[in-house]
């Protein structure tokens, strides 16, 4: 009976166990075809995403965070890489940048429709005004149109280039030590530590000097962290 | 009035106190009688006392219709160690000649000094000894031990636990007896361990404590413990610009005394920056235990309650219901994850779009929601639950709390669907999901890291668009320009043939004749693209004609000092059809 209980347990536990390699096989596998797709179809926002959101279903949270925020600088605007980077952030206990007015823009129209349409209105006002110039009939409304073409257009682009992560925030990347890193005030292991950056907190490359990066934080703050803990968000850039 | 010599200034010190406490400074004055022009050292060595010069002033005094003059510095004494210090000499420069102030003893103690007055200080840190603010409501006598600013933290509890949020309030309190003008509008707060919200707008009271009334400002935040460990909250600071009184001229101040009973001598102030602090208070964190912590623990600490709703309550196949999930409570709302999805076999989920709601000034208190688009992949009658854990420091357990599942009726549907969560007003598209389980979008847009304004595309289009503009502007330009000149040329042969038109007539006296022909003669050459009138004659009558006698007479009128010159009518007929042949 003894026996028979041991063998029917040793089965269970088999089973337990083959269950759970299937599904992290499963998991590894959502990785492989994630990254297969950004391969084949190109670098995408939602490409990216559903690369995060496999890291995280495969328990690899600061590779998902790294992935979301990839997605983010692609599209500011996808609100799925939003939601989901900010409530794994909250559960690696990560900080995130507060939101800004730029945020609150994206969320409607991605950046680089402003800066093609803001370019393409400045080049049409600026056409109509020349042509009022040196008209013999001139018109004060198409001049009219003309300067209020340029004026929108000039905002547009602006707009679009100061919400463009990709042009704004300069070089971004992510702290990818599994156990963070510290925010000093010298790039010295003996500097004293203005925070510690929890693996996952992306930072604003400032400059990148041999062995320590001085970063910039969403917050403001300032410091060096080791080169080394740190990976860019935009593949392939290298510190 | 008689000026007083400078051989006649002396120089003395004197300390406002002789006793004190070590970190309780006493205010040094070294005073100069006699002259304004003299200069005193900015710090002094002594041991066991830190001398820095904290400001200096001019007084005037008028006793008997002669005035003197004196030149006051006042120098901020620090004790950092107990005993009996002496100050040393003091070395003061005075008209071109030295001279020293006596030394003089200060006893310092350990423990809480004497009753005193103190004197007015750069900094002051912390609150009354042992005082207790005391509710106000009645008039009081101002005490002379009483201080002028300080500040205090009140916390709710003794003890918080790493990454807790509690609100606290900080009040600072100005002596009603002195002038305060705030340099900044909120408190700051620096320091490490800790993190501080944004402090909410100061509101203003007045409270008597130990006998002496203050203004109060309070200030409301919340505050967090970033790590565990015996951790010290800094000090919260606010600079005011204090006006303070200083002593008035010798003579005048004893008068205004025997009159006002010591109070201050007006006009007699001087405005002096203050940091009103709170102390640094060490506060035990604890660390969150790890024992009964629930598997889906997000880092939510506080007291919480959960509910949920969930429109609309019949759908179509493929149609999204939207599921929100409501958590109320206090406590950290900026580190919660969202609650954990049980029960949810059958239906399509997306990550949440989060909103809060604070219900006061810090957000210490509110509502979170999770509002989930979820959709039947199968008949469905009841949405799925959502289970939360938190950590309850008031109890010190975990607690999971989960929503009651709603009815609905949604009816399947087999076809997978893409939703971006939250983008409200886009259409599900078909996904292209590869694995089972993950809820993939669908590709949208193809997207570089390049951004748009450093492609090739781009730069080149523009660089046309200027190209463009830039060609343009220069055709116009020349454009103009050459219609300046065709209109300049019409309007020269308009005039010319005028002027040819007029030698026709018979009734032209010959000067009126020979000015007409010269005019025709120099627009035509001009038009001709002749410098001067006659090089073109030359060039059209290289042997002589009409126009080169036309010319000759011209000038024989021009230099025989107005002569009449005498023109033919046969001569007229011939310049004027040479004219008219040149013309054509």
């Amino acid at each position: 009976m003894r026996r028979l209980t041991a063998i029917a347990l040793a089965g269970l536990f088999l089973v337990t166990v083959q269950a759970q390699e299937e599904s992290a096989g499963s998991q590894s596998e959502a990785i492989k075809d994630a990254e297969r797709a950004l391969t084949v179809e190109g670098p995408s926002a939602e490409g990216y995403f559903n690369l995060g959101l496999a890291f995280q279903k495969n328990d690899q949270p600061v590779e998902a965070l790294l992935n979301y925020q990839r997605a983010l600088v692609l599209d500011p605007g996808l609100k799925a890489a939003r939601n989901a980077m900010s409530a794994l952030a909250a559960k690696q206990h990560v900080p995130l940048p507060p939101r800004t007015w730029q945020d609150d823009i994206t969320a409607f129209v991605h950046p680089e429709v402003l800066v093609a349409v803001g370019s393409t209105l400045t080049w049409v006002g600026m056409f109509v005004l020349l042509f009022t110039m040196f008209s013999s009939r001139r018109k004060s409304w198409v001049t009219g149109l003309g300067v209020v073409a340029v004026l929108v257009g000039s905002l547009s682009f602006a707009t679009g280039w100061v919400s463009d992560p990709r042009l704004a925030n300069g070089s971004l990347a992510m702290v990818m030590a599994k156990d963070g890193t510290e925010l000093r005030t010298a790039p010295t292991n003996g500097s004293s530590p203005i925070v510690s950056l929890p693996a996952g907190s992306p930072v604003g490359v400032l400059s990148p000097r041999g062995p320590w990066t001085y970063v910039a934080l969403g917050g403001g703050a300032k410091g060096w962290v080791p080169t080394d803990t740190l990976q860019p968000v935009v593949p392939g850039e290298t510190l | 009035m008689l000026a007083v010599p400078a051989w006649a200034a002396s120089v003395s010190a004197r300390l406002t106190s002789e006793h004190t406490s070590v970190g309780l400074p006493v205010t040094l004055q070294v005073i100069v009688d006699g002259t304004t022009n003299a200069f005193a050292p900015r710090d002094i060595e002594a041991d066991g006392l830190r001398i820095q010069l904290a400001g200096q002033s001019t007084r005037v005094s008028v006793i008997n219709g002669r005035m003197t003059t004196s030149r006051v510095y006042s120098y901020q004494v620090m004790p950092t160690k107990e005993g009996t210090l002496e100050i040393p000499a003091i070395e003061v420069t005075v008209d071109d000649s030295s001279q020293k102030t006596q030394p003089l003893r200060l006893e310092v103690s350990p423990g809480t000094p004497p009753s005193r007055r103190p004197a007015p200080a750069p900094s002051v840190p912390a609150p009354p000894g042992g005082g207790q603010p005391s509710q106000s409501g009645q008039q009081t006598t101002p005490d002379p031990d009483a201080r002028m600013a300080f500040a205090e933290i009140i916390l709710p509890k003794d003890s918080l636990y790493a990454g807790e949020i509690i609100p606290i309030e900080v009040r600072f309190y100005f002596n009603q007896n002195y002038s305060f003008q705030l340099l900044e509008e909120e408190p700051r707060f620096s320091g490490e361990g800790f993190t501080v919200k944004k402090f909410t707008e100061g509101v203003r009271s007045e409270q008597v404590v130990d006998g002496t009334p203050y203004h109060v400002l309070t200030f409301k935040s919340a505050l967090t413990a970033v790590k565990s460990g015996e951790m010290e909250i800094p000090s919260i600071t606010l600079h005011v610009l204090a006006r303070i009184p200083v002593e008035g001229p010798a003579g005048f101040e004893n008068l205004f005394n025997q009159f006002f009973r010591n109070s201050p001598v007006p006009g007699f102030t001087e405005d002096r920056e203050l940091a009103v602090s709170t102390d640094p208070r060490t506060i035990p964190v604890k660390a969150l235990p790890k024992e009964n912590r629930p598997k889906d623990f997000g880092g939510a600490i506080g007291e919480f309650s959960i509910s949920a709703r969930a429109t609309p309550e019949k759908t179509g196949p493929g149609d999204p219901v939207t599921w929100t999930v409501d958590i109320t409570g206090r406590g950290n709302f900026d580190a919660m994850a969202g609650p954990t999805l049980v029960d949810d076999e059958g239906w399509r989920t997306y990550p949440p779009a989060e909103t809060f709601e604070a219900d006061d000034p810090v957000g210490y208190g509110g509502t979170k929601s999770f509002e989930y688009q979820i959709i039947a992949q199968e008949p469905q009658t009841q949405t799925p639950v959502a289970e939360f854990s938190y950590f309850d420091p008031n109890t010190e357990k975990y607690v999971t709390v989960k929503t009651e599942p709603i009815k609905v009726e949604a009816e399947g549907s087999s076809q997978p669907v893409a939703a971006a969560s939250g983008e409200s007003g886009s259409t599900p598209a078909p996904t292209a999901s590869p694995t089972p389980g993950i809820e993939h979008l669908a590709k949208k847009h193809a997207r570089s890291f390049t951004p748009l304004v450093r492609k090739t595309e781009f730069l080149v289009a523009n660089g046309v668009a200027l190209l463009i503009l830039v060609g343009v502007v220069l055709f116009m330009l020349v454009r103009k320009a050459r219609q300046g000149e065709g209109a300049r040329r019409s309007r020269m042969a308009r005039e010319r043939n005028s002027a040819i038109g007029g030698l026709r007539n018979a009734r032209l006296s010959d000067d009126e004749f020979l000015d007409g022909a010269c005019k025709a003669v120099k627009l035509q050459s001009e038009l001709a693209g002749y410098g001067d009138s006659t090089s073109w004659v030359r060039a059209m009558e290289p042997d002589g004609g009409p126009l080169t006698d036309l010319l000759a007479s011209a000038n024989e009128r021009k230099f025989s000092g107005g002569l009449a010159v005498r023109v033919s009518p046969e001569d007229r007929s011939r310049i004027t059809a040479a004219l008219e042949a040149a013309r054509k």
